[in-house]
């Protein structure tokens, strides 16, 4: 493994970690439960140094995510 | 998930001044050269190979910005200006580790004789793939195409030198973010939350029925119900009182029982003043009787004699009578009675002839009057059998004339009924129209709070997508500096030196002398953008490698000989430190002493025109391109 190849895994880590800190601080995505915030992380993170996701397999991804997320505690039409 | 690539190989048609050629970047035991030079005179070639790689990967021109390649500026110069064939270079990869020739990636870019645009073709062993995957897999190698502020960093001349220069300071920079991939993602979630704007301006559009009206419709429903109820209750009674008085005679049968009672009455009345008028009175019975008697003893033959005319003669009438024989004894036995009766006048017998006519027209008149009291009676006689009497008459047409009152009453209240059910059943639909609405209604607000929320959701996550790319470009420009600096301890050998940010007034990279601290400035020129001066040329070749860790690119280095002024001993550390550090490294040099500068070198490919006539071809390829 190159050095550089070290510095990629870490640069993933660290964009990941910020992501995660980001989400959790986020005042509505904290609302979430920890599984769907971890849900949401993953499915953002996993693009990482691969090729370019294709904008309809994301679309569909993230719906579908969407609609199996837990949105009670989400602020909705008052 | 694949780091780097290794390049295995460089095909090349119809681009610029090469019509064919392969070159192969392993040795003859099929080994990969992983750092290897590229070194030939100027005008040889070696731009043309770069130029060739880096347009393959992006289509894109080796300027400071992203600018799509003119079709005329890649034509062999012998097209004279119209383009005869494709196009193409072919670059072949193979991913850094334990991957063999089966995982090469083979990716082509080509601009077909008749098309407006190139495509690419990634072919993997067995498996083409269509443009949009293959576009994926040149993304993924190689990147966005390098430009001010983003891209990934791979190769490495003055232009991108320059770059570096202008950009690396700046937070905006997106160098950082390329290979985290999130801008589709990013993308994506803004158009999932305009569609659910779309869909709550879409529920918002919508205008539904005021369930106040409800309790207003409920009302006016449940009273029409109640004056539909009364109504059919008298309904019914009309219905009940109209059959059980249904009439026997119509009112015209009525009418005429009415006439003919008046006409028979009246005839009845007329006979009665009649025979009043003609009754007989006791002064004529006496002349009755002889009129009679005379038209008797006439028809029988009997003359009246003059002898009669006497008041009290009927003793001698009764004698002659007997006489004659004519008469019976009873009738001539009454006459005689008469005589001791009544003792009628017999001489009126003689003034029979006078009277007789008028006896008759009266006895005819008497007659005619009974005729017409009898039949008038019978008249009404009828009519009482069949229940119709001068009483009841009226009351019968009283009753036929409420019955056709009560039947148009019945009409009446059928229509009313008729249009209240209507009206109960608008008001029916109504209600049910906004009951409907109201489930509708409530569906889309659930759809609509489902819109909110995860439209709150994605501003969220979109929220904390661009606040990890700041933070992470913050951190990463610290983290780049950083390895700037690193790769200057290990790379600087005149050890005078070392980089500084410049915070104010602008940010950027400088150099602080080691011994008297002062700053010196990265320098360009402002003719050829190349940076003067030796630690100027490294500290931006420096930051270039920095950059290309942090952009991901994943492509070996190609470092063209951009710093000229760089001593010798730090240019070879320079060379050995990329090599170790990324790999793989291209060098690319006009100098033969910097040719032979790498201590592990695979190769020196010497790029020669020495034989080559015009262009590079099949024939003439191994001439231009030689492995030593």
């Amino acid at each position: 493994m190159t050095d550089s190849t070290i510095q990629h895994d870490h640069l993933r880590k660290m964009y990941s970690e910020i992501l995660m800190t980001k989400m959790s601080q986020n005042d509505v995505l904290s609302q979430l439960t920890d599984e769907d915030l971890q849900t949401l992380h993953r499915e953002l993170t996993k693009w990482f140094g691969a090729s370019p996701p294709e904008t309809v397999r994301v679309r569909n991804d993230l719906k579908r995510i969407l609609g199996k997320l837990s949105l009670d505690n989400i602020p909705g039409v008052d | 998930m694949v780091d780097r690539y290794n390049l295995i190989s460089l095909r090349v048609h119809n681009f610029m001044g090469v019509e064919q050629s392969e070159i192969k970047f392993t040795d003859q035991e099929k080994n990969l050269r992983k750092v290897m030079t590229i070194t030939g005179h100027q005008g040889g070639g070696k731009s043309t190979i770069i130029f060739a790689i880096q347009w393959c990967a992006y289509g894109t021109s080796i300027g400071a910005t992203s600018r799509r390649l003119s079709r005329t500026r890649l034509y062999p110069g012998k097209w004279d200006g119209k383009q005869l064939g494709d196009i193409s270079v072919t670059l072949r990869l193979r991913p850094v580790g334990d991957y063999g020739p089966d995982s090469d990636i083979f990716c082509k870019r080509v601009l077909h004789e008749d098309g407006e645009l190139d495509s690419l073709q990634v072919t993997i062993g067995p498996d083409n793939f269509d443009e949009i995957e293959s576009k994926n897999y040149f993304r993924q190698i190689f990147g966005k195409p390098p430009q001010i502020e983003q891209g990934a960093m791979w190769v490495i001349r003055k232009e991108e030198m320059q770059r570096m220069a202008e950009t690396i300071t700046k937070t905006k920079s997106s160098y950082f973010l390329d290979f985290m991939n999130l801008d589709v993602p990013l993308n994506v979630l803004s158009e999932l939350k305009s569609d659910n704007d779309n869909t709550i301006e879409r529920i918002g559009r919508k205008n539904w029925p005021s369930v106040h009206q409800l309790p207003i419709l409920d009302a006016s429903r449940n009273s029409l119900r109640d004056v539909i109820r009364e109504d059919k209750v008298e309904e019914e009674k009309l219905i009940k009182w109209i059959n059980e008085n249904k009439p026997q005679k119509t009112q015209k049968d009525l009418q005429e029982a009415k006439e003919t009672f008046d006409k028979a009455k009246q005839k009845f009345v007329d006979a009665e003043k009649s025979l009043s008028e003609n009754r007989l009175r006791r002064d004529e019975l006496v002349d009755l009787v002889n009129v009679l008697l005379s038209a008797k003893l006439d028809s029988s033959g009997i003359p009246v004699e003059p002898s009669f005319n006497s008041k009290y003669d009927w003793e001698d009438i009764a004698s002659y009578l007997e006489k004659t024989r004519r008469f019976t004894p009873n009738v001539t036995n009454s006459i005689k009675e008469l005589a001791k009766s009544s003792g009628y006048d017999t001489s009126g017998l003689l003034d029979r002839q006078e009277s007789k006519e008028e006896w008759i027209a009266k006895i005819r008149e008497l007659r005619s009057a009974l005729n017409d009291q009898i039949n008038s009676t019978n008249e009404i006689r009828q009519l009482e059998s069949i229940g119709l009497t001068q009483e009841n008459l009226q009351e019968i047409s009283r009753t036929n004339l409420e019955f056709e009152k009560k039947t148009k009453d019945l009409g009446k209240l059928s229509e009313r009924l008729s249009q209240n059910h209507e009206k109960l059943s608008g008001i029916e639909s109504e209600i049910k129209k906004i009951r409907r609405s109201e489930t509708n209604e409530s569906k889309d607000k659930i759809k609509l709070d489902l819109a909110e929320r995860q439209n709150n959701l994605l501003n969220g996550l979109m929220d904390s997508i661009e606040e990890a790319n700041h933070q992470y470009k913050i951190d990463l420009l610290s983290q780049t500096i950083k390895r700037v600096k690193y790769f200057w301890d290990i790379i600087d050998q005149r050890r005078e030196y070392v980089p500084l940010l410049i915070e104010t007034p602008t940010p950027q990279f400088a150099l602080e002398n080691l011994s008297d601290s002062s700053v010196r400035y990265v320098q360009l020129d402002s003719s050829t953008g190349t940076a003067s001066g030796g630690e100027s040329q490294l500290l931006l070749i420096c930051t270039c490698l920095a950059v290309s860790e942090s952009s991901g690119a994943k492509m070996p280095i190609i470092l063209d000989d951009c710093f000229t002024d760089v001593d010798e001993p730090t240019v070879k550390k320079l060379l050995s430190t990329v090599s170790e550090h990324f790999n793989s490294l291209i060098f690319v040099t006009n100098y033969e002493a910097k040719a032979k500068l790498i201590q592990n070198n695979d190769g020196v490919l010497r790029i020669s025109r020495d034989h080559v006539d015009t262009y590079v071809n099949a024939k003439n390829s191994e001439n231009w391109a030689k492995w030593e």
